[in-house]
């Protein structure tokens, strides 16, 4: 179960601009409850959720939707693959990040220094 | 365009993934036919819900008619083709802010990681909220970035 409650704090807080303080007095909390939630320490009951989002203006709404059984397809399909393959693609994602954020770094420093930057 | 996880992962946002690849395609008819031909070079064949092997199908522009979302395995993994992503217009939309990768040697068009963001925030799913942080890291630290 990954941290949904406080991703969505975490969300809410980013799109109003919001610290984890000013959310605590809007949604009548501890600035360290939110920092709880958020970092998946602890989990806030639904009505307690509901009031900490509402503390920044915007609602939340629960629906029903059809199930979509991609997720799990995705699961099986990757259970079946070689270890090998796995291990792989996961070294080719680390590397691919690894060499944006060089990308990145190379053209702060040229903006940095006035130099052209290529695309 | 490349979409999802593997869009903010080639512009650096750590982000765990699956083992498929979404892509937005222009819905122009020369693009739907190009689409076509790659997907019967890669030997596509449709994934639908509820079953577990693909069916193969006739792969033309008419393909595409009136879809929204596609999810295709390949001989290379599984492809989703995505033609609305959730909280966007679709391809046109996502090219106002996409950006061009070189990656292998080839030119790879991404979506931004504000866009790709703001799809998964309108999806709303457990796995969408899950990318939510670090994709909300990346964008802070963009902006810090750009203010000094």
């Amino acid at each position: 179960m990954t941290n949904w409650a406080g991703n969505l704090i975490r969300m809410a807080r980013h799109e109003k601009g919001l610290s984890q303080r000013d959310l605590a007095r809007r949604g009548r909390t501890s600035q360290a409850a939110i920092a709880a939630y958020e970092a998946g320490r602890r989990s806030p009951t639904l009505e307690t959720l509901a009031r900490i989002i509402r503390g920044a203006g915007l609602d939340l709404r629960i629906r029903l939707e059809k199930q979509d059984d991609h997720d799990q397809w995705l699961a099986r399909y990757e259970a079946g693959l070689p270890a090998e393959v796995v291990e792989a693609w996961r070294r080719r994602d680390r590397e691919l990040v690894a060499e944006a954020r060089s990308d990145s770094t190379e053209r702060s420093a040229r903006n940095r220094h006035g130099l052209k930057t290529t695309p | 365009m490349v979409i999802g996880a593997l869009a903010a992962l080639l512009q650096g946002v750590p982000l765990p993934r699956n083992a498929d690849i979404d892509v937005t395609p222009a819905s122009d008819v020369e693009n739907k036919k190009r689409l076509a031909r790659a997907l019967r070079d890669l030997e596509a064949k449709l994934r639908t819900p509820g079953l577990d092997e693909p069916i193969e199908i006739t792969l033309d522009e008419r393909t595409f008619a009136g879809m929204v979302t596609m999810t295709f395995t390949t001989t290379f993994g599984p492809l989703d083709i995505c033609f609305v992503p959730d909280g966007t217009e679709g391809y046109e939309d996502l090219k106002l802010n996409a950006l061009t990768v070189t990656r292998f040697g080839v030119k790879i068009p991404v979506a931004s990681v504000a866009d790709i963001t703001r799809s998964k925030r309108a999806a709303g799913r457990e796995k969408d909220a899950a990318h939510l942080p670090e994709l909300l890291a990346f964008l802070d630290e963009e902006r810090k970035s750009s203010e000094r």
